[in-house]
């Protein structure tokens, strides 16, 4: 009965961490200030060219495809997967990595950081993808 | 004795290396990987001497009109990781190779600008591979160079 017990108690506990990564990256940034997603928004920040920041890189699909299914490339000619989820599985399931990117890339295309709603913008349009 | 099977390895070892062009040894340390292997391929320290390492890590915010900020810990890693295994401490051949001509007073910005690199490609064998292949930029080893990830840079 114990036994039993703590089993359930594990599963119940394990549960959460099974959930979808992307969620909890998703509720951080809400959680920072950020509201419902705007997948309009998303999709604007994916293809507009802003040339606020630096030069060499004025909009997101400088790098990354052209369009969400598509790959893209670095500078220097290094592949970049696509970034829509349904084409790339793994998008966006790294914290760590999902913070450094948009620090390094919204800095370098617009010439600052972006807010929190923009990243929920985003990260959900691309899911959608 | 000794002596005789000593000397006959370095003829052996001499006339072995003089054929092949330098190798260097993959980088496999994972934290480099992570931060400098993401949008290029992970060049090589013995490429440049410390001085060129030095401003290039100190300067990662400005990073050849990239932000390739990292934190400060690993900015020392990766630092110290290059600071090791420069150019200008090495005593390998490609170590040497690399050095040669280098100006110490104004060491290379970039890999491309080195002597060696310069030396190398500058020919019509480079132009038509760069137009063959489409390469985007200089510092895209990789496309021209197979198994430059692995060391070797004499496949083509
Ligand atoms: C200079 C090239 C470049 C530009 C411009 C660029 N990116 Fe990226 N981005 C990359 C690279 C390289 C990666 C890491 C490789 C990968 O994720 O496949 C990346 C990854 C990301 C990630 C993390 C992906 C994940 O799976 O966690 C996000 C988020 C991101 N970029 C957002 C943006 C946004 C928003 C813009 C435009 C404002 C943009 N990027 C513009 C090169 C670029
Ligand atoms: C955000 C992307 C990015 C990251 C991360 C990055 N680099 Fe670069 N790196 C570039 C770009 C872009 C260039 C310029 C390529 C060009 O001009 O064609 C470059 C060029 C270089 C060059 C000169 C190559 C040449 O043209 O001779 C060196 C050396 C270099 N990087 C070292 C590093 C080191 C060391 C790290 C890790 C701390 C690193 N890079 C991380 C984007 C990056
Ligand atoms: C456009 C294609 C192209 C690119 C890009 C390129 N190389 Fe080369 N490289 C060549 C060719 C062609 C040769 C052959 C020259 C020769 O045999 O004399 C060569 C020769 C070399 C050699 C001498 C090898 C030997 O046999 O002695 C080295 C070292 C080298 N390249 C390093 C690099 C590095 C490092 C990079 C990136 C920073 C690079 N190359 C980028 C085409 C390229």
């Amino acid at each position: 009965m114990k036994i039993l017990l703590i089993l359930a108690l594990g599963i119940l506990l394990s549960s959460p961490a099974q959930a979808d990564p992307r969620d909890d990256i998703i509720a951080g940034f809400k959680a920072q200030g950020a509201g419902d997603a705007n997948l309009a928004n998303g999709q604007k920040m994916y293809s507009t060219t802003y040339g606020s920041g630096k030069p060499d890189t004025p909009k997101c699909t400088t790098c990354h495809g052209a369009t969400p299914q598509q790959g893209g490339q670095t500078r220097t000619g290094k592949a970049i997967d696509p970034m829509a989820v349904s084409r790339t599985e793994n998008r966006f399931t790294d914290k760590k990595m999902v913070d450094k990117w948009f620090r390094r890339n919204c800095k370098g295309v617009i010439g600052r950081e972006c807010t929190a709603q923009e990243k929920v913008d985003f990260l959900t349009f691309l899911a959608s993808q | 004795m000794k002596k005789t099977i000593f000397i006959a390895a370095i003829i052996l070892g001499l006339g072995a290396t003089t054929v092949q062009a330098e190798r260097f040894t993959p980088i496999k340390d994972a934290k480099i990987l992570d931060a400098c292997g993401e949008c290029h391929m992970t060049f090589y320290p013995q490429m440049l001497p410390q001085a060129s390492w030095r401003n290039i890590i100190n300067d990662l915010s400005n990073h050849f009109g990239e932000d390739a900020s990292i934190d400060a810990t690993t900015q020392a890693y990766v630092l110290n990781y290059h600071l090791n295994d420069s150019a200008d401490v090495k005593s390998t051949r490609a170590a040497r190779k690399w050095m040669k001509r280098v100006n110490r007073a104004k060491p290379p910005t970039r890999i491309v600008t080195a002597p060696r690199f310069v030396k190398k490609h500058n020919d019509r064998d480079f132009d038509r591979m760069w137009n063959r292949l489409k390469v985007k930029s200089k510092a895209d080893c990789t496309k021209c160079h197979k198994d430059a990830q692995r060391g070797l840079f004499d496949d083509d």
